[in-house]
Order: C-alpha cells, then structure tokens, then sequence
C-alpha cells in the first residue's frame, strides 16, 4: 500500500480508533490513505501516532474529540468538525462499532444519505414497495460551501428506529461536514420536536476499502444497547451486501458514467463538491 | 460455422460464444456470467426471451445480476429501477409520475439462442447467430481453471474416457490435416489406447471423435473465455447416456491437474502453435511457459 499524495486527502482530519477501545500500555497498527500507522496509548491515557514507514513524512497530528481518536497526516487548515450534539447530554450515545467495507469511503457515504433505496434495501424497516416514492427535499450548502446539506428529507417509513412502533413518516436533515464523514439529524420517535443523530466517520484505507466508525446519539431510555445495535447491523449489513457489489468502487464524478434521477439531487451536489474540492482520491475521475 | 479466417482469433469480439444452455436458463431466471472479463448478467423474461446485458446498473453501477426478473423486466436490487427488455429503464419508484430519461439504459449485447445455448457477442457479430447442430444436446457447463489455449491443447489430443478406471491417454502421435475449404483445421491423434480426430472451427468450438472398444462416439466442445487464465467448456453429446459423459468430463479436468499432463499440455499447445496455419497461429499461442 502506498501513502497518497492527495493533498486535499491528506489535509483533512480522520477518525482510526474509539479511544476506549485501546487500554493503556496497546499499541494498534492501522492504515490511512495507504500509509501504515502505530497508535501507542501510554499509561496515563494519552495517545501517540506513528508512520510505520516514515520517508521523511512530518508525524501525523492526534486529537481526542467526542471519544474517538482523530488523526491528520498533513496540515489541514480547519479543526475536527464540530458536532455540539455529544456535549448536550440528553442523548444516548451508543458507539455502532467499526465495520470494513471493501470500496470507497464516498461510495459508503453516498449509500448513507441515499433516500431512495430505503424501500429496496432495508425493506420492511426503513422502506417499503408500497410507499417508495421520494418527495421533494433541498440542497444547501453552509459555513462557505464547507459542508453540503440535505434539508427537508421525508420517508415513509415501517420501523424507523429500534424504538419505533408503528409505520411513520419520518423527517431527516443530512449533513456532510467533509468528503469522508455524513451525519443524520432525524426525528426522535420518542421525544417529538427532538433530534436522534447517527454518525459515519470513514477512515479510508486506501482508494478501494475503508473502515466506517459510527456512532448515535439518541433518545432511547427503553432499549438495551444490544437491542439498539442489532437494528443498526441489520440495516449495516444490508446497505453493505450493495457496497460489495457495485462498479467501479470508487465514486464516479462524471453524469455521464452514471445516470441520475430527481431524487438523486443530494448525490448529484456530493459529486459535483467533490470535483469542485480538487479531491482526487476515491474517486473515478473518468468522463465517460 | 464459416467465417473469414484471416480475422478468427480465439477471443475476437466479432464471434459468438455460448454463455450458457438453454435448459439451465429457466423462464423468470437470471445469472452472472464472465466472458473474456466483461461481467453480464444474462436472463430470460417470463415470455421466454434470453437477454444479456452488462451486469452493471447505469444509475449507481450496482450489478444487476442481484435483482430480479419479473414478467418482461429486470429489476435493480439498490433502487428499483426496472428495464424492459430493450434494457431501457421503463420505472423508477422513486419518482411514480416521471417518465425515465431515454439515457437510463443497460448496456445491451447481441444475443441468440440456437442449439441448446445461449449465445452472446461482445461486439459487432460478423456472422449470423451460430447455426444447430442436429443431434446433440447440451449435457453440462464445466470451468476450467487453466488458460484456455491450454483447454483448446487438451481436448485436441486427449480423448475423453468413457469407462472409470482407465489412465488418461496420452497421444503418441499428432497427424494434421489442413482443410483446403476453411479455417478448420482437422486434426488427428493416435495414442496408445485410443483414437481421437478432434477439428477445431472458429471460433473456439472442437468436434471431436473419440474411438472406443472399436465404436466411435462424438462430442461437441464450446469454449466460452471467462477471466483471464480460465474457461468456461459447454459439452454437448448425442448420446443418452449423458450421465458417463457427465463424469468422463469431470475426470478429464480433474486429470488436467497431474503434473505429467500439465508438462505434456505446454508441449502440446505449442506443438499446435507451429502446426497452425500462420492466419490462425494467434489462436494458440498464450503466454510462454
């Protein structure tokens, strides 16, 4: 594996361990864009970061936020994102775990803010044959053209969260604060006028495999953990029995490689953002 | 079958090539198939109609091989998206009320049907579809993991056997014979135990006659190139009995694994390579051991 030369890959912070995962006195070997790490955690907690092989590279930056372990292998021109949510306290926060999936981390995100596969793929929970259908939502762009929003996103859904009981029309906003990270702020079943979060932070391994690390913040007090998790793995392990299996693995940018459809607006802004960033890894860069 | 000769190669996109038989695609069915590297997805309508189509969705490049067939169409498993039979993209559940753009197409491939297989061509076919061969029928579909000029070498001089228990023959002796007529080159062997006249026609499809106990019998071998360094070998026989031919196929792959024959095979390929007609030299020639 080969350490990108992607300037706009490597100036941007990514997620490659939840901290409380590494006891004190572990270390952990992992790969970002292609460059093989050593996370060492000491004995009074604080964690270092190394390049397995070195060649002159500068030492990768290590933050702490929100219980992960965040890394930056260049010199990246604004902070981890900022998500106020995990320090409001009214949520629970359940870490989803980290799931390797053998494509690209925008081919993980595009399927994650996809609205239209709902009632295909998670058929039953989150969709359903009948009411497939996907109205109308916008896209926005905020903090400087920084982060892309979809707003006003609505579905049908049969059981849209382990704490769901009955069919419901469900309202999301999508965030994407970066090429490789995508929040849900989605309608809390339990608490109306409130908002459940659910979180994929990607660290690509190279421009074909990525690891997500997700996590939730919800208002659920009646589920144990393992109940909330086995709704998302089932969900997980649908959308990834898709990922495995399309062509090319990394995200085409062109219209013209793959043809797109009104509800497909979301999509067609994450592409066209990401050719405007000057991004080239993960992506297919291809014209027709 | 009859085509210009100077043009036959074993992988030429202009050429035919059985994907799979016909009983093996049922009505409402559909499968993944590989040749020469493109992956298609080949399936037949309610109706009865046998299509083939790259296995790649052109909305989100999901493989269509995973979806479903329902009456005339062919569904996508990510979003729904549903091709008629002309692999124009007829719905999109998403969007109930909207007409599909005309550019939401599969990428279709020429198909026919004849003699018990399904046949495709990956690019502009040269000759009409590949006519019938009275009398035979499509016993079975093996994959072979080895080169396919090293499959073309093998069936050329080894002789299918029948009988359990007997070792594989080699041949002692290659006789050619040229057609004058064509690009066919007949080819004979005579090994130790048994006869084989094997002819090879564009464009990669072995007649072969094998003699045993005094009787001949006959079989048809089609080559479908799959990945590289392997092969697909659609076996068609006249007989009845399709259940010794079944297991005398199965022996001959699994004696392909012997050492001693896969030296002989890399003599034998090339052997054939100088022996060929230089028009068709291109045919056998692969790698170098």
């Amino acid at each position: 594996m080969t350490r990108t030369t992607d300037l706009v890959a490597l100036n941007d912070w990514y997620v490659v361990a939840f901290t409380s995962e590494i006891p004190k006195g572990h270390s952990e070997t992992t790969v970002l864009l292609g460059q093989s790490l050593v996370i060492y955690r000491g004995w009074d907690g604080e964690f270092q970061c190394a390049l397995a092989h070195g060649d002159g590279h500068p030492p990768p930056l290590v933050r702490q936020k929100y219980g992960f372990l965040w890394v930056s292998l260049g010199r990246p021109d604004h902070d981890i994102v900022s998500v106020p949510e995990f320090s409001e306290h009214e949520r629970r926060f359940i870490h989803r775990g980290r799931i390797g999936v053998p494509s690209s981390g925008q081919r993980v995100i595009e399927n994650f803010f996809d609205l239209s596969h709902f009632s295909f793929v998670h058929t039953g929970t989150l969709g359903g044959y009948e009411s497939a259908e996907v109205p109308k939502y916008s896209v926005e762009f905020r903090e400087q053209e920084r982060e892309l929003w979809a707003v006003g996103c609505s579905f049908v859904q049969p059981k849209a969260s382990a704490a769901a009981g009955a069919a419901s029309t469900i309202y999301y906003d999508y965030r994407i604060p970066s090429p490789f990270i995508s929040i849900i702020y989605k309608d809390s079943l339990v608490r109306p006028g409130r908002k459940d979060l659910i979180g994929l932070f990607i660290q690509p391994h190279d421009e074909e495999s990525c690891t997500v690390h997700s996590f939730a913040l919800v208002h659920d007090e009646q589920n144990v953990s393992t109940h909330i998790l086995h709704f998302y793995h089932e969900i997980f392990a649908q959308d990834r029995s898709i990922l495995l299996h399309q062509t090319p693995k990394k995200l085409p940018v062109s219209p013209r490689r793959e043809i797109p459809t009104i509800s497909d607006a979301s999509s067609i802004a994450y592409r066209r953002w990401l050719d405007r960033s000057g991004l080239q890894f993960g992506l297919d860069r291809a014209s027709a | 079958m009859s085509s210009d000769a100077s043009t036959l190669t074993l992988r030429n996109p202009w050429s035919w090539y059985p994907v799979v038989a016909t009983k093996d695609l049922e009505r409402g069915t559909l499968a993944p198939v590989v040749l020469n590297g493109e992956r298609l997805v080949v399936w037949r309508s309610a109706a009865g109609r046998a299509s083939a189509w790259s296995d790649r969705c052109p909305h989100r490049g999901m493989r269509l091989s995973f979806g479903a067939v329902h009456q005339e169409t062919l569904i996508c498993p990510y979003h729904g998206w549903t091709f008629a039979d002309d692999a124009y993209c007829v719905r999109i559940p998403a969007h109930p009320g909207v007409a599909p753009s005309r550019a939401a197409r599969a990428r279709v491939y020429p198909t026919a049907e004849a003699d018990g297989y399904v046949w495709v061509c990956l690019g502009e076919p040269s000759t009409a579809a590949p006519s019938a061969q009275p009398g035979y029928r499509a016993v079975r579909t093996l994959h072979f993991s080895h080169p396919l000029e090293d499959v073309v070498a093998a069936f050329m001089t080894i002789p299918l056997q029948l009988e359990t228990g007997r070792a594989v023959s080699l041949p002692t002796e290659i006789e050619w014979t040229r057609k004058a007529d064509g690009p066919s080159v007949a080819e004979r062997t005579i090994a130790s135990s048994a006869a084989l006249w094997a002819e090879f026609e564009a464009p990669g499809m072995i007649v072969c006659e094998a003699r045993r106990d005094g009787e001949n019998f006959s079989y048809f071998i089609r080559l479908q190139p799959t990945e590289s360094g392997s092969c697909a070998v659609h076996a068609a026989w006249p007989g009845s009995d399709s259940l010794s031919f079944n297991r005398a196929l199965i022996r001959f792959r699994n004696d392909l694994q012997q050492p001693e024959i896969a030296s002989r095979l890399r003599d034998m390929r090339h052997k054939l390579h100088e022996l060929m007609p230089v028009h068709l030299a291109g045919l056998i020639q692969g790698e170098a051991p």
